[in-house]
């Protein structure tokens, strides 16, 4: 149980590439595998603990005001990872920008605290927290490795690649540093996921008519 | 494979237009020939694959899309980098959406766009330099045949001259050269991608002459064309859209008149 709570969000669940959530930050922070990893790691420590501390008093919370409440603990937890990263990564900080801040408007934090861990426990909402959180690394993992790779041939900052100003025979794909390229590798991945698991692909709005009977007038 | 129909109707003409700007272009350029020939095998290659993938027949239409990219590419273009962005701009243009006719931007543009996008060190913004006459026989057969609606064409070369001329630029310039004018028969005025709607069309076509022409005022023209027609093609679902709500508006109107009047 507690093992699939941990492996589901991975694929079959995953909070970016199934359930769309969390777009902006995974696109932004993607073009090296550092920023990606900082933010993976400081999204993860944000969802499971306030995912815990939700749990812990959701006998007390008021139903009405029950978002507000749970915006400020995850707020104030943002608050924190973000002045524990100025404090002892500055450098990283300043190119993560008003991403980790903005930690505190995705829609994976406040989806998870409040689908489950207002209604569970806190271990296993803590458990819950975590493998979405790990979900979204995945994906930010995969999306920066690809980016980093052929934007500028580095992994980590390590020259894997050697480019072609400097005697190799690599030449940087400069559309993978820009924005668009994130688009377009979170869909081929949507696309390969809904084409490995059916059934996580959504009905057709309009339906193809059959290609043998195409009307031409 | 069986072919799809409508080969005389819409794809000859479309190829047999070109054939004049290709076998200028071929004089000057010993390249252009080994470089269609590639074009040809990556963009066949990937369509036979998804004809095949999905059971559908494979149209002639590869072959314009092929001698376009081939004919506005500079010639110092490696063609690996050409490869790269076939694949990119035909799979990811219009074979994911299930072929011709079912995608919602121009293959050729994608193509151009990611190889300006990537790779800075070609000229691939400036466009090849093609006399007018060249084009003069596309403009004739696509618009008799239908092929590149006339509100599409009339309303870039507006929305160019127009914008060119407030910009302070000569406002003839841009439709004099062949470049330009085969890039807005082929491209901005694509039947598939630059709106359903009388109104819808002309309106995709203001909308991508005008902003090529403001475009053009920081780059080649030919560059500030093909971001246009991309940003347009983007926009003409929702151009479209809104024609058609005005249309539906009026005629309710009209209705409701003449029932009561």
């Amino acid at each position: 149980m507690a093992l699939r709570q941990l492996s589901d969000p991975l694929i079959d669940k995953n909070p970016v590439a199934v359930h769309i959530l969390g777009i902006c930050s995974a696109l932004a922070v993607t073009t090296s595998m550092s920023t990606a990893l900082t933010m993976s790691v400081a999204l993860t420590v944000v969802v499971t603990l306030s995912a815990g501390i939700i749990s812990a008093i959701r006998a007390h919370i008021p139903g009405q005001i029950r978002i507000i409440v749970q915006l400020t603990i995850i707020a104030s937890l943002v608050i924190v990872a973000d002045q524990l990263l100025q404090a002892f990564a500055w450098e990283m900080s300043q190119r993560l920008t008003v991403f980790v801040s903005l930690i505190a408007t995705n829609c994976i934090v406040l989806g998870r605290t409040e689908a489950y861990a207002m209604h569970n426990p806190p271990v296993p909402s803590m458990i819950d927290a975590f493998g979405n959180g790990l979900g979204y690394s995945l994906v930010l993992m995969v999306v920066a490795a690809i980016r980093e790779l052929l934007g500028a041939g580095t992994l980590f900052g390590a020259q894997v690649l050697i480019p072609q100003a400097e005697g190799g025979w690599f030449v940087p794909l400069r559309l993978m540093l820009l924005a668009p390229s994130a688009f377009i590798i979170l869909g081929l991945m949507v696309w390969a996921l809904h084409a490995a698991r059916p059934r996580l692909a959504e009905a057709r709005e309009f339906a193809l008519r059959e290609s043998e009977k195409e009307a031409r007038p | 494979m069986m072919m799809r129909p409508g080969l005389f109707r819409d794809d000859l003409p479309a190829l047999l237009a070109l054939l004049i700007p290709v076998i200028w272009r071929a004089q000057g350029d010993p390249w252009l020939g080994p470089r269609l020939a590639l074009c040809l095998i990556v963009v066949f290659g990937w369509q036979a694959l998804f004809a095949r993938l999905r059971g559908q027949g494979l149209s002639l239409h590869g072959a314009a899309t092929a001698a376009l990219v081939a004919l506005f590419v500079p010639d110092t273009a490696p063609h690996w980098q050409l490869v790269i962005g076939l694949s990119f701009g035909v799979v990811l243009g219009e074979a994911v959406f299930g072929g011709r006719g079912r995608s919602f931007v121009q293959p050729v543009v994608l193509v151009l766009a990611f190889l300006i996008f990537s790779f800075a060190d070609q000229p691939y913004r400036a466009g090849p330099e093609l006399p007018l006459w060249t084009a003069l026989p596309a403009v004739v057969v696509l618009i008799a045949t239908g092929q590149a609606p006339v509100g599409t064409v009339l309303g870039a070369a507006a929305g160019l001259a127009g914008l060119s001329w407030l910009t302070g630029a000569d406002p003839l310039a841009p439709l004099m050269s062949g470049a330009l004018v085969l890039a807005v028969l082929y491209l901005t005025a694509d039947p598939v991608t630059s709106g359903a709607t009388a109104a819808g069309r002309w309106i995709c076509g203001l909308l991508a002459g005008g902003t090529a022409a403001l475009f053009a005022t920081a780059g080649p023209a030919f560059g500030a064309l093909v971001f246009a027609t991309l940003l347009t093609s983007v926009f003409a679902p929702l151009i479209d859209h809104l024609a058609l709500a005005v249309q539906v508006a009026r005629l309710r109107r009209r209705e409701r008149r003449l029932r009561h009047g």
